[in-house]
């Protein structure tokens, strides 16, 4: 998970590839290129981190079409659009789909950094955002089933009282769970647990929405 | 039975009327009109003899006969009254034959007048020049036309030597033998002739351009005599010619820029690419000299790169420039290579966002055609266009092939799509005007193709396969036949079916993106 940022660079015009990695080169980036996106796609790895460079036009799959397939990935690096030839339906169709940024050939040096950076830094978050998520969900498989079903009378903001009434189980059993859910799930507060299971909540919801 | 005939006098009796034959004689023969003037046929003619013979012989044959007893005039008549009413109804006949050709010769004189009048009327109303000359060269006869258009009055010339007059100076200004004239030619050899470019001087010094024909003038025994000119001023018809074509070169011009026009966005692109490259690698070396992580070898690597992608772009520009000049329609030799070479960089960007691989392929053994190049490449432009827009609703391959191969003294041109193919409208209609598949297309690239291949001399023609894909094709002569000795080769070569070229260009295309 430590790994360095990659800039990958998708365009089929050799000269512009190589332009561009020599750029993210004299600032220290390390860059790989393809000249079409099905030789990104053949060597795609979910789990590099870096930012994606993508040409729009290119010969058999575009450069929207290669951001769509992208899309159905669950976690793919953020993309930067560049295009000879922008039109106001291909920059809604590419920030539609997700384009960090929909920058025109020829392009400013420092606008291009500036977006990559940009594009990087999201990148960085979205993964530690979801290395957070896999982490909880980690904790919360190792819950038994009684002991989730505890956790969500718990998080309905029930008592244990009316916890053991439901469960049909005595008070003191509840308690034993509870203590159990606490500490597998590695929460020191009641609030802690609720913010843990706020986000694993957000995540599903929005993982329901793209479907 | 005294029957006195109107055309004697009637005397009695007198002494010297043994002489009356005689006076009647003289009188028969003054009143024979000249026999050539009469042209009396033979059957009118025949009894004339027939009937003077017995009348003088009676007469002369009682002059003869001397005998003492008086004769009187009485006695005559009544011995000869026969001849006599036979030579009277002759005179009378004589005299009504002789005023009968008489009024007929003078019809016929009057007829022959009209008839050269008439003559001279319709060479005069004919539009075309016309003279005539004898086999010295000198003018028999002109027509008001030709004093028209050369300003030479036909009095003035007949007589003259015509070639001298009229004909004495090349087009280009250098002088014109009698000898290489081809009006006397027709005079000597007696074959007719045509001459389609020349021209003729007019009095004032200044000349026209004509076309004539020149038709032996024969005699009487068939031998030629002369010869007869006829010609046409054509300087309208050139003017009128020059202004087709100017309106032709315009009209083409047009479309290529509207052509162009179309093409504008992916020109861009196409001139977008290296500029991109220029100014990405020239700040990526600034950035890498002010970070002091470059050497000067790895700055001059850079640099070369810039250099070469602005000759790239000047490449794009060029090929703009010269498909956008205006040229005169003449056909020049031109390099395959360079026709292809424009549709490539012209084509290239539409290709790619199309997804469409757009490759050319010229076999060993071609290089130059005769041709008129922006028109050339503009039919190629069109139907390259045309194959990749047939395909951009389409699943699976895309390629459109720009093919050239040796046919004889020939080059074959080629474009090969894996298109639908043509569909199942008739192919007749498919180079007429306005007839069109595209929902946005006038249905005027084909017709336009297929004129300018006409104006070539060659015939756009289409072959499909629905489903398969749809080939065009024509054919150009080639500059030189210096390609002759491997007509053997080229003709096994393009035995070779061009699905299966398309093929093999598939196969190399794909393997050039499994490296990538």
């Amino acid at each position: 998970m430590n790994e360095e940022p990659t800039v990958f660079i998708v365009d089929d015009d050799n000269e512009v590839r190589e332009s561009i990695a020599l750029l993210m080169d004299s600032v220290g980036l390390p860059s790989a290129s393809f000249d079409s996106a099905w030789a990104y796609l053949n060597c795609f790895d979910p789990m590099r981190p870096g930012c994606l460079v993508l040409d729009v036009r290119m010969r058999q799959m575009s450069g929207l079409e290669l951001q769509e397939r992208l899309a159905e990935e669950p976690i793919h690096p953020p993309i930067i659009i560049i295009t000879g030839h922008g039109d106001v339906p291909m920059a809604v169709r590419a920030v539609k789909n997700g384009a960090v940024d929909f920058i025109e050939k020829p392009f400013n040096d420092q606008t291009l950094l500036d977006a990559v950076q940009r594009a990087i830094d999201i990148d960085a978050e979205r993964r530690g955002h979801a290395a957070e998520l896999a982490n909880i969900q980690e904790r919360l498989e190792r819950l038994t089933k009684r002991e989730r079903e505890v956790l969500e009378q718990i998080i309905d903001g029930k008592r244990n009282k009316v916890i053991a009434a439901d469960l049909g189980i005595s008070q003191s059993t509840v308690e034993a769970h509870r203590a159990k859910v606490m500490e597998k799930l590695q929460a020191r507060s009641l609030s802690e647990l609720m913010r843990l299971m706020l986000a694993t909540d957000t995540d599903t919801a929005r993982s329901r929405d793209s479907a | 039975m005294h029957m006195p005939s109107p055309g004697l006098p009637s005397v009695e009796s007198r002494p010297n009327a043994g002489k009356w034959p005689r006076a009647l004689q003289i009188a028969l023969r003054w009143r024979l009109p000249h026999p050539r003037f009469i042209r009396l046929p033979a059957p009118l003619l025949a009894p004339w003899p027939a009937l003077m013979v017995p009348a003088l012989l009676l007469v002369s044959g009682s002059a003869a006969a001397d005998t003492p007893a008086p004769f009187t005039l009485g006695d005559a008549l009544t011995r000869y009254w026969i001849a006599v009413v036979g030579g009277a109804t002759v005179l009378v006949l004589l005299v009504g034959l002789t005023s009968r050709t008489l009024q007929l010769n003078q019809q016929l004189s009057r007829a022959n007048a009209r008839l050269e009048q008439r003559q001279q009327l319709i060479l005069d109303s004919v539009a075309e020049g016309i003279y005539g000359i004898d086999r010295d060269g000198r003018t028999t006869f002109a027509n008001k036309a030709m004093e028209r258009m050369s300003g030479w009055r036909a009095a003035e010339i007949i007589g003259q030597n015509s070639h001298e007059l009229l004909h004495h100076t090349r087009p280009d200004g250098e002088p014109h033998p009698q000898e290489t004239c081809p009006v006397h030619a027709t005079c000597m050899d007696s074959q007719p002739r045509f001459v389609d470019d020349d021209v003729f001087w007019r009095r004032d010094g200044t000349s026209f351009p004509v076309e004539y024909s020149v038709t032996p003038l024969l005699g009487e025994r068939g031998e030629t005599i002369g010869s007869v000119v006829v010609f046409r001023n054509i300087a309208e018809r050139r003017r009128q010619a020059e202004r087709i074509r100017q309106y032709e070169v315009e009209q083409a011009h047009n479309m290529r820029l509207s052509t162009l026009g179309e093409m504008a966005s992916g020109i861009a692109h196409e001139l977008n690419q290296p500029l991109t490259a220029i100014t990405t690698n020239a700040r990526a070396c600034i950035r890498l000299i002010e970070a002091g992580r470059s050497d000067a070898e790895h700055c001059i690597q850079i640099v070369s790169k810039i250099a070469a992608q602005a000759e790239r772009a000047g490449e794009v520009i060029r090929h703009i420039r010269s498909f956008v000049r205006k040229e005169l329609p003449e056909v020049a030799p031109v390099a395959v290579a360079e026709m292809f070479e424009t549709v490539m960089v012209l084509l290239g960007a539409d290709a790619r966002r199309a997804s469409v691989v757009l490759t050319q392929r010229i076999s060993a053994d071609v290089d130059q055609v005769l041709a008129q190049r922006t028109q050339i490449e503009q039919v190629l432009l069109n139907l390259a266009r045309n194959a990749i827009e047939a395909m951009a609703e389409q699943i699976g391959e895309r390629r459109v092939l720009l093919l050239a191969r040796r046919q004889g003294s020939m080059v074959e041109f080629r474009v090969v799509d894996t298109g639908p193919g043509l569909g199942q409208g008739s192919p007749e209609y498919l180079f007429e005007a306005f007839v069109t598949t595209k929902p946005q297309g006038l249905g005027v690239g084909l017709s336009i193709s297929a004129g300018i291949v006409e104006a070539h001399g060659g015939r756009l023609r289409a072959d499909s396969t629905p489903g398969i894909g749809a080939t065009f094709y024509f054919s150009l002569p080639c500059a030189s036949n210096a390609g002759a000795e491997t007509m053997a080769v080229t003709t096994a070569d393009s035995e070779k079916p061009e699905k299966e070229a398309v093929q093999s260009m598939a196969a190399t295309v794909d393997s050039a993106g499994d490296r990538a």
